[in-house]
């Protein structure tokens, strides 16, 4: 029997039992994802995994402190560099022997290649995660002392990012802050690049939370 | 005098102590440390890959590997060399 009528189909609106696109599908699409491996704001990094992370958490953003930040060290590794050409102008190891002055020289490079790598490695493990569940911050203060911390996103409250000064604005990196309801009350991101994005994809992930909550699929 | 400099003239004049092997002991020992250190790196390298695992982690290691083996192969230059 053929219809009689048939409604125009309305546009779904989003809602209970629509789909909904999550945060990890809207960024992916189209967007550069992922990225070098000295990148500071990797956005969907795929090979990326951390050691408490649970099976279908996915990562949507690693951040690592802005290399600007990273300056001072850099530069005192430069000038590190050459300080034993100014052995050639004073002579200040004149008083050891041909040997004596070479292996001080030696010396003095492998403490430089210490420094440089220490310094590299702090800086390239202290990395914030953001997983579509959870904030987590990885802290290597030196390579003997390690602080993991983390919050869930369903308990951050507020959300805010700071970037005061003329370098911060001109190279685009500053702090998150967060107010959560958990045991930890503040949660800061220091030092990242394009905190404005940062807080928008959380803010974005906090309501992805909220629509999980009322569709029943918390985790 | 400082306690030390006194330390040094009781060794040398008391024990009739080269300030010369004083200072070989004094770099040796230095690099035996750096080699200790250069093992902690690698271990702690390690820890850390397991905390965050990602893009560099095979090339760090080996990085810290290479550092170990430059220890010891300065080391054994100033056996010879000192």
């Amino acid at each position: 029997m053929t219809d009689i009528f048939v409604a125009p189909s309305k546009p779904k609106q989003a809602g209970l039992g629509s789909s909904y696109e999550t945060v990890a599908a809207r960024w992916g699409k189209g967007k550069k994802r992922g990225s070098h491996a000295f990148s500071a704001f990797c956005l969907l990094p795929g090979k990326v995994r951390f050691e408490t992370q649970e099976k279908h958490e996915k990562i949507i953003l690693l951040l690592r402190q802005h290399w600007f930040t990273q300056l001072k060290w850099i530069i005192t590794a430069v000038i590190m560099v050459f300080v034993p050409l100014i052995l050639t102008l004073i002579p200040l190891l004149d008083f050891l022997s041909d040997r004596g002055q070479l292996m001080a020289i030696i010396m003095w490079y492998l403490l430089l290649i210490a420094f440089v790598y220490e310094q590299f490695i702090s800086w390239y493990f202290h990395v914030f995660i953001i997983t579509d569940e959870r904030v987590i911050d990885v802290n290597f203060y030196n390579l003997l002392y390690k602080e993991v911390s983390g919050a869930k996103i369903d308990n951050i409250e507020d959300i805010t990012y700071r970037q005061g000064g003329v370098i911060r604005a001109l190279l685009n990196f500053g702090d998150v802050n967060m107010q959560t309801a958990g045991e930890k009350r503040e949660f800061a991101i220091e030092d990242v690049p394009s905190p404005g994005r940062v807080v928008q994809i959380l803010n974005e992930l906090k309501l992805e939370e909220e629509h999980e909550k009322i569709i029943g699929r918390v985790r | 005098m400082t306690p030390f400099d006194k330390l040094l003239e009781f060794l040398v004049a008391g024990w009739r102590v080269d300030v010369a092997i004083l200072a070989k002991l004094g770099v040796w020992l230095f690099l035996l440390l750096y080699l200790g250190f250069s093992l902690v790196v690698v271990r702690q390298v390690r820890l850390m890959s397991r905390t965050v695992t990602g893009f560099l982690e095979k090339e760090l290691e080996v990085l810290g590997w290479a550092l170990v083996l430059l220890a010891v192969a300065v080391f054994i230059f100033s056996l010879f060399i000192l």
